[in-house]
């Protein structure tokens, strides 16, 4: 076998794999925000279809697919037909410079471990815009086309505290790379970065619910004012789009937030910080990876049930007067520090 | 394709020129998000053909009826935050490269750096003092 | 020059004319966008990453949102109904023409063209880190004016709107 039918076997089933799981999670994320939501409200939650409910994302799937899959007269066709699909594939793309694990034999657990990683990541997320922006314009219908609007001014404002708020990290890690800021977290728990920059962390949390639209700045869907937000035109497999595009959009964030903050792949016992040297311990650390990544979403799922939504006026006050000076102050002080330890 | 070039091929894809990948998994993201839509379209075809009604294809605005244009004027407010959206943008990216190099950097580069934060901070700190940065 | 080159040119080309050629403003503005990710594809394909993704954020992440934005935002129209060539064509074409023949004059007489071997190589960020906070100082502090006297502007427009009543002129 050549070499570049070797990588282009391996690529192909990293990246299927990785979709998958992907897939998996997001289907499972709506069933656990289901169940816990009910718990929270002191209600069962779904437990019908399977034991605990647990095939009632199957259920919704077929659902989905079989309701009527209806084009209000007044869209435009195109763009309400591809709306859905553009919302759904930058959280898929973020995921693939994450590394997930270190290594299974001679493969790198990351589908493409790019120099410049980090600015990839916020170069597909600033697409996500797109898909929000056109669904809103293309139900030409007055409240989707304010939450897309309103959705879009949310989404830029955060991505400039997101950006501004990991920067002190890469002062201290000196490389985009991702791989690189995993491997500068290994050592100690206290080499974690979440203990390192603990403001990043908090902007870059904040920046992640308001990026990904959930409580409490799931403001382009409030129920109240816009009657569900940007997607109100839409029915059946292409509402469904837009929702797995929400769940996929946080377990990317979530993966984000654990490869910059708490270490990745890592634990900084038994030698598990290390490129794995068996199979064991390589899948080990995948699972070490998801274990980590399902308790942020888990988090991210539990805060929406405990907050309430914040009003717009305040949201943008937050993202714009609070967060991007701070993020700013955070930058110069960090440099100052390091200048001060270093030189 | 003989060994050399095989081997030059695999440098360019996994080494410096990872964009294989990217491409390959920009085609997977595309098929997996319009395949959903493609059966879709095709079920309504074959086994559900749509019943438009006069009710049905309204606008959805809560059961009143719909008045006037849905393309309303905005706020100017919004195109403000764009451009400001733009600027620090066109900021973040400066210093990202700054980070990166900061280990190696002489102190004169550090504070020019400084200047250059401090001149955005002072054109935000100026629309701040001017209220432009509250909403409504 | 290679076939992935060809394809991205051509594609970048082809979105670039739609850009200038549809009615519908929309259209426009999405095509521009692509105008500028085939761009995106063109820098990564020449190896340089940093550019390549920069492109993508700035310009196809930032620059045509804020496009895109501007038709949004200002009242939909009918589509213009004059042709698609303004009356003062020959002048565009004039600054055009004249854009370009510095730039083809510059890149011609520079030389970057003679050092091929140096263009392959890539540079890593961190270089373009060092380079920029050493060599480049000025143009560094040049820009971080420019931005600062962008934003301003745009804060002074915004406040001239707030205290007319009138409607905001459309500004695209």
């Amino acid at each position: 076998m050549t070499p570049f039918s070797q990588f282009a076997i391996f690529s192909a089933i990293k990246i299927i794999c990785v979709f998958a799981v992907t897939m998996f999670i997001v289907a499972y994320a709506v069933w656990v925000e289901r169940k816990v939501s009910a718990a929270i409200q002191d209600r069962h939650g779904p437990n019908r279809v399977g034991p605990f409910g647990l095939l009632q994302p199957a259920a919704d799937a077929v659902k989905a697919f079989l309701k009527e899959d209806f084009t209000p007269a007044h869209v435009r066709k195109v763009y309400y037909w591809l709306a859905p699909a553009i919302v759904m594939i930058p959280s898929l793309l973020t995921i693939a410079i994450i590394p997930f694990g270190s290594q299974l034999g001679h493969q790198k657990m990351v589908i493409a471990d790019l120099n410049v990683g980090v600015l990839y990541t916020f170069g597909i997320v600033s697409l996500g815009v797109y898909g929000i922006v056109l669904a809103g314009y293309a139900a030409n219908s007055k409240y989707p086309f304010l939450g897309g609007i309103r959705s879009s001014a949310q989404l830029i404002s955060y991505e400039i505290a997101m950006g501004m708020s990991v920067i002190p990290v890469f002062l201290l890690v000196g490389g985009l790379n991702l791989s690189q800021v995993i491997s500068y977290q290994t050592g100690s728990i206290f080499h974690w970065l979440i203990f390192k920059c603990p403001l990043s962390f908090i902007i870059f949390l904040v920046a992640m619910f308001a990026e990904t639209n959930r409580l409490p700045f799931d403001l382009p869907e409030s129920e109240q004012e816009l009657a569900g937000g940007y997607n109100v035109e839409y029915s059946s497999i292409k509402f469904a789009l837009f929702f797995m595009g929400e769940y996929a959009a946080v377990t990317a964030a979530s993966a984000m937030l654990v490869t910059l903050f708490l270490g990745g792949w890592t634990l900084p016992i038994a030698g598990l910080d290390r490129p794995a040297a068996t199979l064991g311990v390589g899948i080990l650390q995948i699972l070490i990876f998801l274990a980590k990544m399902l308790v942020v979403e888990f988090m991210v799922i539990w805060i929406r049930w405990m907050w309430p939504r914040f009003r717009y006026d305040q949201l943008m006050d937050l993202g714009w007067r609070r967060f991007i000076p701070l993020a700013l102050a955070n930058i110069v002080v960090t440099a100052l520090v390091l200048c001060l330890v270093v030189k | 394709m003989n060994n050399v070039e095989a081997a030059k091929g695999y440098h360019l894809m996994t080494g410096s020129n990872p964009y294989l990948l990217i491409i390959l998994l920009i085609a997977g993201a595309l098929v997996f998000a319009l395949t959903p839509l493609a059966i879709a379209w095709i079920w309504s075809r074959k086994f559900s053909p749509p019943k438009p009604g006069a009710t049905k294809n309204a606008i959805y605005e809560c059961g009143l009826e719909s008045k006037g244009d849905a393309w309303i004027q905005f706020k100017s407010e919004y195109y403000l935050y764009a451009i400001m959206f733009l600027i620090f943008d066109v900021e973040a990216v400066f210093l990202l490269p700054f980070a990166v190099a900061f280990g190696g950097l002489p102190v004169g580069g550090a504070i020019a750096m400084m200047v250059f934060v401090l001149l955005l901070v002072e054109g935000l700190a100026w629309a701040w003092q001017k209220g432009v940065l509250k909403w409504g | 020059m290679s076939v992935a080159f060809f394809i991205i040119a051509l594609l970048t080309l082809l979105s670039a004319v739609a850009a200038m050629t549809l009615r519908n403003l929309i259209h426009c503005a999405l095509a521009l966008a692509f105008t500028f990710a085939g761009l995106a594809a063109a820098y990564l394909q020449l190896g340089a990453q940093f550019v390549g993704f920069v492109q993508l954020l700035v310009y196809v992440g930032a620059v045509a949102i804020l496009i895109v934005f501007a038709v949004l935002l200002t009242r939909g129209r009918e589509p213009a109904t004059q042709g698609i060539f303004s009356p003062k064509w020959p002048v565009g074409a004039a600054v055009a023409l004249g854009v370009f023949g510095t730039l083809a004059g510059l890149l011609l007489s520079s030389r970057v063209l003679h050092h091929e071997a140096a263009a392959i190589a890539q540079a890593p960020v961190r270089q373009i880190g060092e380079q920029l906070m050493t060599h480049y100082i000025v143009p560094l502090e040049v820009l971080g004016v420019l931005l600062t006297a962008a934003l301003i502007g745009a804060v002074i427009l915004a406040m001239h709107e707030r205290e007319s009543d009138s409607p905001p002129p459309s500004k695209t």
